[in-house]
């Protein structure tokens, strides 16, 4: 018997060893497909990192990273969660999942852009002298503000949906946030606060669209704090008369264009424009889209209904003749061409990115509409919406504070609208940037 | 991940390749400093030089002149006060520092020294990993020495290896000397024992891995969403909270047990069902057991015990009480917590017949319940948290949040593995095919080779084989979470 033992002992230390052993001189990965995120690599060894302990802490890190087998052994973590967030009871209707929904998720549904993406040829803007391949779109930086939760991310059918939850204090100081802005820009500029709701508005069960998570109380709370110069915009009763069509995506946390369409007839509503008919527009679409949901649900088995149902991006081409360029910061020194509706690649699996190519410092759109100006302040939602305005704005400026304070930009937002000539101020944000203290920071400090 | 693959096979390679036990010795302590420099590499110079100055006085304790034991163990206690309680102690007379007085020193130290050139990072704590669990080991030995129940360890370097042994160090158990002083020199290293120790070993790791952390994962998820002030909520993340800590702690005990198990030492049980006691006293006796029996032969009996009449039994009980309370963390919910316990003992001394009649089941179920309550106040530090938690359990933050009822579900059967590892069964189970296999305690002919004990044999290196490979699996998609008692 001792003999047994010792060889089995012995086999158990091989086995361990040879893994380790392999581990030291296999290649090591720099980049995860199935997370979307580089790796980590090697840590640096400084004097410093050793007698702080950073270095032991990098390198568990950067250990677990590149094991031998990663990918392979994160397919089998995926079944294993199926132990885990067990759903085989739920009903019909129920949620078979739900976990947090924080900051991090919100800001970047999608953890990298691709370069190369997208390309801004489907716009109807003619080619321009600036190659947009060679420059490089700017790389999103991890967030520098703390992760903050934000709601619930719940999965109910083939529907995912991340659920807000009312913040009073949140909610009125990012109404504060817009009346700063307004009176920073004067009585010349009109300000517009239009708060959209988002799928769970609509679709979630009843528990996850009322009380603390009813988004129309949140939105009326937004009207009741502004004041009485910002022009409040309406949107949820419009998208809540169309709830039958396909206003959200259902595996991505925005909306469709066509969604963005019926809050463009209510801003137009509330501006005197009269709105266009889609029919006016060209179409086109992107099949087998599975958007930032899957990617953030991906580790979960129950995830996998969301990419055998995959969505389908609809999209509107601007009549409009538009020329689109973003820029690191108000200067507006060497733009980068885009399109408001841009082709995507179809590895790409952000389709999303179609609208605007994703979100920038500052973009500006020039068209050949007459019209007045218009300065978008807006996170992603706010990109599908901008090829509608182009049939009415001659320009339409867009700044998102997430991207433009992230790369360490200052900003003289008063400065920069008088120069541009703006007329009118879209502050337009779903609901989840309402309850984000993140976000509301960076709206306050544009309004400095 | 790194240590399981890499420095592990690596350690008990070196281990194993040296000859005679003096240069075993030396390899297991070498490492064990190693392994404490990986994470705070400047305290390892602290835990050596305690260790020296405890060597010195131990001697001094059992020379000629028998020097007081008060300075010895006054130091002792004074490196755990300052590290670990000195803010507490601070803020309760009204004189804290915002964000601590040694961690803002060492914080503006370490700023001034980055601003001439270095790069070290901002420390998030001061306390020296393992401390607690030092400084009673420490105190244990001192003692002894001075009752003269064991003499004082003439090499230091044998002492050292005792103090800094990396297996238990960490996280424990509170290993005595005198339980271990006879395997220091002299020890075998039976091939069994070592298969038995490797066994424990994974068995400890999958008890952290695959539930501790997820419950602890979980009760996170619950915990920031504000689901956990409801009354469904909040004790749902009581056992939830119940499980992790009772599977992180006993799981690191066994990887700790089981480790020694390897390098032929035999360290002493820290946990045995606790939450199947009959009472809280059997709790006690059955939860941390190095801990409660530390206090027991170092603070109770020492007071009197229960030789002095009732009043000075019932205060002994509060000092104890207090001081097991704070030990597990400088913050008031950890002394009423302590304190929760020392009512309850109070009360179950006095009317331990009544309690005794009544039905197993349900004594269990009330003491499962005191400790489901004590557990409560353990996990809220925060004393706004903790009073809402308190409103919750008695209903006044509502019934349920949305969701609560999908994370439930979803954690169902997690929850019930938890279950059946808090009960008898899987032991049973292994009795039963242990015996079957002819394997059992006591069994005939040890050393006969039989099909059926090669048959179990197979079964448990396939076992072992399965829960490494589902921790490396687990592993490999999060950063493995701290212990929770990785602040004591």
């Amino acid at each position: 018997m001792k003999k047994i033992y010792n060889i089995l002992c012995g086999l158990l230390l091989l086995l361990l060893l040879s893994v380790g052993v392999v581990s030291l001189f296999d290649k090591d990965p720099t980049f995860s497909q199935s997370e979307n995120r580089n790796l980590k690599s090697f840590p640096k060894i400084t004097l410093s990192s050793l007698i702080d302990g950073s270095f032991t802490t990098a390198l568990q890190e950067y250990y677990a990273d590149t094991f031998p087998g990663r990918e392979n052994l994160m397919e089998n973590n995926k079944r294993l969660n199926a132990f885990y967030y067990f759903s085989g009871l739920s009903g019909e209707g129920d949620a078979s999942l739900v976990i947090n929904f924080d900051s991090n998720a919100a800001q970047h549904g999608q953890a990298l852009q691709n370069p190369e993406a997208t390309d801004p040829s489907a716009d109807t803007s003619p080619a321009d002298s600036t190659s947009p391949s060679e420059e490089k779109i700017p790389e999103i930086t991890e967030p520098s503000a703390k992760t903050e939760q934000l709601g619930n991310l719940i999965l109910v059918g083939d529907r995912a949906m991340d659920i807000p939850v009312a913040n009073g204090e949140q909610i009125r100081s990012y109404a504060a946030a817009v009346n700063a802005l307004a009176a920073l820009l004067g009585s010349d500029v009109q300000t517009i606060s239009m708060p959209v709701p988002n799928a769970a508005a609509f679709y979630a069960s009843e528990e996850y669209r009322t009380g603390a998570r009813d988004q129309k109380a949140m939105f009326d709370l937004v009207r009741d704090e502004l004041d009485a110069n910002v022009k409040f915009v309406d949107a949820y009763t419009t998208l809540a008369r169309h709830m039958d069509e396909y206003l959200y995506f259902r595996t991505d946390h925005h909306w469709t264009h066509l969604g963005a369409y019926y809050a463009y007839t209510a801003l137009c509503d509330a501006v005197g424009f009269t709105a266009e008919p889609r029919s006016k527009f060209d179409t086109g679409s992107h099949e087998s889209f599975v958007g930032s949901m899957y990617t953030y649900l991906a580790n979960y088995p129950q995830s996998s209904v969301l990419k055998n149902n995959p969505d389908t991006l609809d999209y509107w081409k601007p009549y409009a003749n538009c020329e689109t360029y973003y820029y690191s910061n108000t200067n507006l020194t060497n733009g980068v061409l885009m399109g408001t509706i841009c082709r995507v690649n179809e590895q790409e699996s952000n389709k999303y990115l179609t609208f605007m190519g994703g979100d920038h410092n500052v973009t500006v759109v020039t068209t050949d509409s007459q019209g007045p100006t218009i300065l978008v302040i807006k996170e992603s939602y706010g990109n599908a919406l901008i090829s509608w305005l182009t049939s009415h704005y001659s320009k339409i400026i867009l700044i998102d504070p997430r991207e433009y304070f992230s790369d360490n930009n200052d900003i003289d937002l008063k400065a920069f609208a008088d120069a541009q000539g703006v007329d009118q101020c879209l502050v337009i944000n779903y609901p989840m940037m309402l309850n984000s203290e993140n976000y509301i920071t960076l709206l306050e400090r544009l309004a400095k | 991940m790194l240590f399981l693959y890499l420095l592990l096979p690596a350690v008990l390679l070196i281990y194993f390749l040296m000859r005679d036990m003096n240069r075993k010795n030396l390899a297991l302590t070498i490492i064990s400093l190693v392994f404490y420099s990986m994470g705070q590499p400047v305290y390892m110079v602290l835990m050596v030089g305690l260790s020296y100055l405890n060597y010195r006085f131990a001697l001094r304790i059992n020379s000629e002149e028998r020097s007081s034991l008060l300075i010895p163990v006054a130091v002792n206690i004074a490196v755990l006060a300052v590290f670990k309680y000195l803010d507490f102690f601070l803020s309760t007379i009204g004189l804290g520092v915002d964000g601590g007085l040694l961690l803002g020193g060492l914080k503006a130290l370490i700023k001034a020294l980055n601003g001439i050139g270095f790069s070290f990072r901002e420390p998030t704590t001061v306390l020296p990993i393992g401390i607690s669990f030092y400084a009673f080991s420490a105190i244990s030995y001192l003692v002894d020495v001075y009752n003269r129940k064991i003499d004082p360890e003439e090499k230091f370097r044998n002492l050292l290896l005792y103090f800094m042994m990396f297996p238990k160090l960490l996280q424990g158990p509170i290993v005595r000397y005198e339980q271990i002083v006879d395997q220091l020199e002299v020890r075998k290293h039976h091939p069994r024992a070592m298969f038995e120790g490797m066994q424990r070993f994974f068995f400890g790791l999958a008890k952290k891995v695959l539930l501790a952390d997820y419950c602890g994962k979980i009760l996170a998820e619950l915990n920031s969403g504000g689901a956990d002030t409801t009354l469904v909520g909040v004790w749902f993340a009581a056992v939830l909270f119940m499980f992790q800590i009772y599977y992180d702690f006993s799981g690191y005990s066994d990887m700790a047990i089981g480790l020694g198990k390897i390098f032929g030492f035999r360290y002493c049980e820290n946990f045995d069902r606790p939450y199947l006691s009959l009472s809280i006293t059997e709790f006690w006796r059955r939860w941390h057991m190095s801990l409660g029996s530390f206090f027991r032969d170092y603070v109770y009996i020492p007071l009197g015990g229960n030789r002095m009449g009732k009043p000075r039994q019932v205060f002994n009980m509060f000092v104890v009480w207090t001081l097991t309370g704070l030990w597990h963390g400088a913050s008031w919910n950890f002394v009423i917590w302590g304190l929760y316990f020392f009512v309850i003992l109070v009360v179950e001394k006095h009317y331990m017949s009544t309690l005794e009649a009544l039905p197993d089941w349900v004594c269990r179920c009330i003491t499962l319940w005191l400790v489901l309550v004590g557990w409560i106040i353990f996990s809220h530090e925060n004393f706004t948290d903790l009073q809402a938690a308190f409103a919750a359990m008695l209903g006044f933050g509502g019934f349920g949040a949305p969701g609560l009822g999908t994370r439930i579900l979803n954690s169902l059967p997690l929850l019930l593995v938890c279950f059946i590892g808090c009960t008898p069964a899987p032991v049973y189970a292994k009795q039963i095919f242990s015996g079957i296999c002819g394997m059992g305690r006591r069994r005939e002919k040890p050393n006969q080779i039989t099909s059926l004990r090669i048959v179990h044999l197979v079964v448990s290196v396939l076992v072992m084989c399965l829960l490494l490979w589902l921790c490396t699996i687990s592993l490999v998609g999060s950063t493995s979470a701290p212990s929770i008692y990785g602040n004591f």
